[in-house]
């Protein structure tokens, strides 16, 4: 937990810390933000490799760490943008373009980036897809958490006295919600992972 | 993933089939071998189709592999 705890955080970190900072970065920080996830795929890669055959990951282990990592960061990114644009973001504005602008080039950059840490010869089975579907639970009922949130908000927004979002806003953070979902989901599954592989450890 | 109630012999007919690998018995089964390391540790149940695939590998009975820790009380015999 405490390895998946870490990746999420530094994830999370970078991801804002892109959009925070994008004023300040000499280059674009959608061109950064891929050069990071290409960089930590080529390093994961190699120590997956170093790694002997009984203590590596599966194919589906592999995946969710980089889906955790670059949804995270992408999530961090977009949170960021959003709380930077304001309750009233425009859909056609320099800040809303240039989130756009960003947050696609990571989306590439994830791309891009699977295609360097990925099993490259990938296998899965019946005990993954147990796994998967434990998984997929957790994240239904966090996106069922996150949309009851988004209903109290909305319905009494006017007398929580919040001010009015724009729609551009409100699609932003129906997208948020479907990340962290997704977050849920890739970090419910490597914890079910790492348990059964302590659960292995413990067996004389 | 606690133990589950059925054991197996899947070591045993690895070692019996020329010390074969978990890989090995992995790809012949069209499984992952970290579902070997689990079988084998007790802490995975297959399916009575995995079950049927990984007999089928070593030419054996499905239950020459696998077998009941404690076989539990049948419903009809209360």
């Amino acid at each position: 937990m405490g390895r998946i705890g870490l990746v999420l955080l530094v994830s999370l970190t970078v991801g804002s810390a892109l959009a925070l900072l994008q004023g300040e970065l000499p280059v674009r920080p959608g061109y950064l933000g891929v050069a990071l996830m290409l960089v930590s795929a080529t390093v994961a890669r190699s120590h997956w490799r170093s790694l002997d055959a009984e203590a590596g990951p599966g194919s589906p282990e592999r995946a969710l760490w980089h889906g955790l990592a670059t949804t995270a960061l992408i999530a961090g990114h977009l949170v960021a943008s959003l709380w930077l644009a304001g309750p009233g973001m425009a859909l056609h504005s320099v800040a809303a373009h240039a989130m756009a602008v960003d947050t696609w080039t990571l989306v590439l950059g994830a791309i891009l980036s699977f295609r360097i840490a990925r099993d490259p010869e990938p296998r899965s089975d019946e005990r993954d897809t147990l796994f998967a579907a434990r998984a997929t639970r957790g994240a239904y009922a966090t996106l069922i958490a996150e949309l009851c949130v988004a209903i109290l908000v909305l319905g009494f927004g006017a007398e929580l006295e919040l001010p009015a979002f724009s729609q551009p806003l409100i699609a932003h953070v129906l997208i948020a919600c479907l990340m962290i979902a997704s977050i849920v989901r890739c970090a419910v599954q490597l914890a079910l992972y790492g348990a059964a592989r302590r659960a292995l450890q413990a067996t004389p | 993933m606690s133990g589950t109630p059925i054991a197996n012999h899947l070591r045993r007919l690895r070692f019996e089939h020329g010390e074969m690998s978990q890989d090995s018995l992995a790809r012949a089964a069209g499984i992952t071998r970290q579902t070997i390391v689990a079988l084998e540790g007790g802490h995975y149940a297959p399916s009575l189709e995995l079950a049927m695939r990984l007999a089928l590998v070593f030419g054996r009975r499905v239950d020459d592999v696998f077998y009941w820790r404690e076989v539990p009380s049948s419903p009809s015999a209360k």
